[in-house]
């Protein structure tokens, strides 16, 4: 039998609804002159073994209860029904600069902020260096944080809860923080985490760092368990779950449009295979953008392109109905046309895309430059190498191309290309 | 071939913790409370480094306060009301004595009543001893009470009277006054949680407090009923006591020390009770 880290029965939050009823209403509800107030279970029979050492994700929609169940499990409140049995110490990775006093300096929040994390004096000695390094504030850990920039702030903060040492290690949508760079420092710091062999509970809405980070998940709905499992198959259940409703679909008011006469935008949508539109989609899979417009007035000059950009704004590419050879291309037709665009399987890399809807009549000028009217996340999992590295791979396409042996040129060659 | 070995498992030192609903009475967890001391030391540190900040006078303020408003109060209740000290103490002196220890108090029991709610940004975000969010708060004042309390020897020089033996009793009368101030506090930090009009209403009742406490009289000048009555105060032991200490005020009767000195302290225990019953849910109230 593994050890457990985590070993939960029946856990069960009960809330008050209306917690912001007055406190004269309140006080009227304690001397009973209202009936009992309405209540919800957000946690509601919840039972899963984390073993230990297990890198454990916690995924579902917003109020499914991962926040509450977080906090039930690291102490912050107590649950109403059911147990749980944690095996060590229990460390909360805190929402950046929890804790932290404006007035104190640099040096002194990292000392407060540890012993708020069940950390010793004499703890923190050991790590001082390698947290102030982490941070990259050095220059300026004597002096007040509230002269920090907020970078440096979240900086600092990270880099004091990424040294902690509990047994088991919670950490609830921190990384959304920071700029790239950074980001990919906690990544790798969390990946080093696991690789210890430290239990990580990790809550997420970012399925590509769940997917890298963990090994096996649960699957919250409505504060009950879906599902647990492998971290695959609960991302899978989890992502199929989703109402197609969501997202991955815009729509214009008739006043609103963008465009004119020749060219106005009506809808745009992401789908997958099943025609359903989605915010989140693995790369294995084709994607398909569909556009919605009307032509009232029909012009040979119009082009319908997009643009598909990075979370940055950096363009991966443009395409074109017009790309297409003549014969086999989309006719336009007076009324409403909807024209559709295959993103193949295997092209995108993990992350967040932006869709920019590009109309113009060619040469003359744009009808319509909309930037990113759409966004959607991708979860790469194509190639069978390709994101098992842990790293994520630079770049706004991941394709995964040929590489073949060849003859090495003939020596004589080589010499005169050097030259 | 392979050979096999076992491996004995060594017992780790790591505790299981079971997480589950808490029931009847609840003792404080002292072994915890211990683990995390360094936590009391780190959050004095920033409760009195905040609460200096970029104050060019800082600590001048903290001497001016009592002093201008026993000033004032000796002008009005010694001078035009004929207020005494009942002994040959001047009435000034019996006066700054009583309100140092008073302005002590109602640091440390608002600080403490609203304990939670200043803290509570902490608490929905990580565990730690709740009890030690008030017990910092009615540790810090002590740094403004030892501040202002040097000035007591300005005016020790002005009436030419001088502390006594007495003085080594003092942080006897200090930790009574800090054992009052968070025991009603820590009683009325939950209740503010859920219903905030009473930190509209502390001001007042604090006020109103002074008057029934012996701060600007002493409890000879009661009459009958109410020089016992008053023992129930457990700020009557505090006040007099300190007084005796500091100022070489005149005995107090022992039996109205007594009293008041234990309705203080069946305040705090009561009050560590109900804390720790209000503390295990009290952050889904914030």
């Amino acid at each position: 039998m593994t050890e457990f880290a985590i070993s939960a029965h029946g856990l069960g939050k009960r809330y008050r609804i209306g917690q912001v009823e007055s406190g004269f209403v309140r006080l009227r509800r304690r001397v009973g002159r209202l009936g009992p107030q309405e209540s919800l279970w957000a946690l509601d029979d919840v039972t899963f073994d984390v073993a230990e050492g297990d890198a454990f994700a916690v995924i579902g929609r917003n109020g499914a209860g991962k926040s509450t169940l977080l906090k039930v499990l690291s102490r912050i409140t107590e649950p109403t029904a059911g147990f749980a049995d944690v095996r060590g110490r229990i460390g909360a990775l805190l929402e950046v600069g929890t804790g932290f006093h404006p007035e104190l300096t640099g040096r002194e929040n990292v000392y407060l902020n540890a012993s708020l994390l069940g950390m010793t004096t004499h703890e923190v000695d050991r790590r001082f260096e390698r947290i102030v390094a982490f941070s990259g504030v050095e220059r300026h850990i004597n002096t007040p944080v509230k002269w920090y920039s907020s970078g440096m702030y979240i900086r600092l903060a990270f880099a004091v809860a990424a040294h902690l040492d509990p047994e088991i290690l919670v950490i609830d949508e921190v990384l959304a923080v920071g700029d790239l760079e950074f980001q990919k420092r906690c990544l790798d710091r969390m990946s080093e985490v696991v690789r210890e062999g430290r239990t990580v509970i990790f809550v997420s809405h970012n399925m590509n760092v769940v997917r890298r980070l963990c090994r096996n998940g649960m699957l919250l709905d409505g504060g009950r368990v879906l599902t647990t499992g492998a971290v695959n198959d609960v991302i899978g259940t989890y992502l199929s779950s989703i109402e197609p409703d969501e997202g991955g679909r815009r729509q214009w008011a008739p006043h609103e449009r963008p465009g004119d006469e020749t060219f106005s935008l009506a809808e745009i949508r992401v789908t997958d295979e099943d025609d359903e539109p989605r915010t989140t989609f693995f790369t294995s899979k084709p994607i398909y953008v569909t556009l919605e417009f009307d032509v009232e007035e029909l012009n040979p000059a119009l082009n319908v392109a997009i643009e598909l950009a990075g979370g940055d704004g950096t363009v991966g590419f443009f395409t074109s109905f017009r790309d297409m050879p003549e014969g086999s291309a989309p006719e336009l037709l007076r009324g409403r046309n909807a024209f559709r665009c295959q993103i193949p399987p295997g092209l995108l890399n993990a992350g967040r895309y932006a869709i920019n809807v590009r109309a113009g009549l060619h040469g003359v000028r744009w009808v319509a430059f909309e930037d990113a009217v759409l966004h959607f996340d991708t979860i790469a999992d194509h190639g069978e190498s390709l994101f098992l590295t842990g790293a994520m791979r630079p770049g706004l396409v991941a394709p995964a191309l040929q590489w073949h042996a060849v003859e090495p040129a003939p020596a004589g060659e080589r010499a005169l290309s050097a030259s | 071939m392979a050979i096999v070995g076992t491996v004995e498992r060594v017992d780790s030192p790591i505790s299981t913790r079971r997480i589950q609903p808490s029931t009847g009475f609840l003792a404080i967890d002292l072994q915890e409370l211990w683990r995390y001391r360094e936590l009391l030391y780190r959050m004095l540190w920033r409760d009195i480094k905040g609460r200096y900040k970029q104050t060019f006078l800082g600590p001048i303020w903290v001497i001016l306060k009592p002093l201008v408003s026993m000033i004032l109060m000796a002008a009005v209740f010694g001078g035009l009301a004929g207020f005494k000290s009942g002994t040959n103490t001047p009435y000034p002196l019996f006066l700054f004595a009583g309100m140092l220890i008073w302005n002590y108090f109602s640091s440390a029991f608002g600080g403490a009543a609203g304990s939670i709610l200043s803290n509570s940004g902490l608490m929905t975000k990580v565990y730690f001893p709740r009890l030690y969010a008030p017990l910092a708060t009615v540790v810090s004042p002590l740094v403004d009470l030892a501040l202002a309390m040097t000035i007591t020897f300005g005016l020790f020089g002005w009436f030419g009277t001088w502390p006594n033996w007495h003085i080594v009793f003092l942080p006897v009368f200090v930790l009574l006054a800090l054992v009052v101030g968070m025991g009603i506090g820590i009683w009325i930090a939950g209740a503010m949680v859920r219903f905030r009009d009473i930190g509209f209403m502390l001001p007042y009742a604090i006020q109103l407090a002074m008057y029934a406490s012996p701060v600007l009289y002493p409890v000879s000048r009661l009459p009958k009923p109410y020089s016992d009555l008053i023992a129930l105060n457990p700020m009557t032991s505090v006040l007099d006591g300190f007084r005796w200490a500091l100022i070489a005020a005149p005995a107090p009767n022992v039996g109205v020390l007594a009293v008041s000195a234990a309705v203080g302290i069946v305040i705090l225990v009561g009050g560590l009770f109900n804390f720790r019953r209000v503390e295990r849910t009290i952050v889904d109230h914030v």
